[in-house]
């Protein structure tokens, strides 16, 4: 993917010049404008080089934020998503960075966001009658709620098993009230999907 | 730095689907062109004007400057408004300028001195024309803004929203015979702030609809 294609122009570092706020940007940062440039204009190579090249700064952006390493992905995987539908809105002219970040920085909120939103939903929903699970579904849950993540496992287990409210859990798992939010919705959903496979 | 599992294949999947695409005009461009359908609504305020002094009015310099510190306020307000559809870009800066100029032309309400024709009908019919006239540029704004990526569909909102009603403000004092301080403040300010936070609200919620990162609840 990152290789250049033999026969293919290579991409000329051009896409600044005239306008200042690419001067004395470094080499690297001006080599990716000039990426997303050509990607713009539909040039797949070029694409495929900028997002190997940016992927390891994006990650590295997230790793730093997000914890969980499922999580970490699902929001990498937002970032270029978002990247990918936002690319139209990128000014060659200017480094790639500030707005490559800006992307990374809204996925990273959008994404707590609608945890947190979810979340609260589900604590004003009723529970729901008890029913009587058979063998099966009673394996497949007790195997679901083992191949959570720790932090998941815990978050589940202090809100729903021992019933405790939010910030005594909080305070128990040693962490804010929004993370804990944020850990039990992520359980609930992976619950979901293992339960309704 | 190692990647994640899922990064050749969601590279391989975008690189696949990459297509030519409409980069946005820049933003000064961007701006231009509706500062082009603003002074339109403006000049077509004049035409319909209800005061037969517009053109003497025109010479009073407090008119000139309440005029141009409406419009002024506007265009700023516009120009955040395109800004915040650019990921990376700072719109706040322009913001402030854009309120600082709205208050300042608020203040010359202020100072205006009492002045007969102030009746209800008339403050009514004011607030009703500032939506009127600010619709075409808030359509227009909404569209230039939802061409981009806005990250703060809030602010974005509040821009747009603010942006076009300044200028449904600056054309009703274009049209509206009523010079009374206390006129101006409730029936072309207030407005303007009601309109802008409807505005919020309406276009804040469509833009959320097309943001770029759908986040987990919706994937």
């Amino acid at each position: 993917m990152s290789g250049s294609r033999p026969g293919r122009p290579p991409v000329t570092f051009t896409a600044s010049r005239g306008k200042g706020d690419m001067d004395g940007a470094p080499e690297a940062s001006r080599r990716r404008a000039a990426l997303m440039a050509a990607a713009q204009l539909g040039d797949a190579q070029s694409y495929g080089d900028l997002l190997n090249d940016v992927g390891p700064m994006v990650f590295a952006f997230l790793r730093r934020r997000v914890r969980d390493a499922d999580d970490c992905q699902d929001a990498y995987q937002d970032v270029l998503l978002a990247l990918h539908r936002a690319r139209h809105t990128y000014d060659p002219h200017r480094p790639l960075e500030p707005w490559l970040f800006a992307i990374a920085r809204y996925v990273l909120s959008a994404r707590e966001r609608s945890a947190r939103r979810a979340f609260d939903v589900a604590l004003a929903e009723p529970p729901e009658p008890a029913v009587a699970a058979d063998g099966d579904t009673r394996v497949r849950l007790e195997q679901a709620v083992r191949d959570l993540p720790r932090a998941q496992r815990e978050a589940m287990v202090l809100l729903y098993v021992d019933g405790l409210p939010l910030e005594a859990a909080a305070e128990r798992a040693g962490t804010t009230t929004g993370a804990l939010k944020v850990r039990a919705h992520r359980a609930y959903r992976a619950l979901r999907r293992l339960l309704t496979v | 730095m190692r990647l994640p599992s899922a990064h050749d294949s969601i590279v391989a999947r975008l690189v696949a689907d990459v297509r030519p695409v409409r980069r946005l005009w820049p933003p000064v461009v961007r701006l231009a062109v509706w500062v082009v359908i603003a002074a339109t609504v403006l000049v077509l305020a004049a035409r319909v004007s209800l005061r037969g002094d517009v053109a003497g009015a025109l010479g009073s310099p407090r008119y000139v400057l309440e005029l141009g510190l409406l419009a002024g306020a506007a265009a700023a307000a516009a120009a955040a408004a395109l800004l915040a559809a650019i990921p990376g870009r700072d719109p706040r800066p322009v913001a402030a300028a854009a309120a600082l100029l709205a208050a300042l032309s608020a203040t010359t309400f202020l100072v205006e001195p009492a002045a007969p024709g102030a009746t209800w009908f008339a403050g009514f019919r004011c607030a009703a024309c500032i939506p009127m006239f600010g619709l075409v540029p808030w359509l227009a704004l909404i569209a230039a803004v939802a061409r981009g990526a806005p990250l703060d569909a809030r602010g974005a909102g509040a821009y747009v929203g603010a942006a076009a009603f300044l200028i449904g403000a600056a054309a009703v004092r274009l049209a509206c015979p009523v010079d009374d301080g206390h006129h101006l403040l409730v029936w072309h300010v207030l407005p303007v702030v009601a309109w802008t936070g409807i505005s919020v609200l309406a276009t804040a919620t469509w833009l959320a609809r097309r943001a770029v990162a759908p986040g987990p609840a919706r994937s």
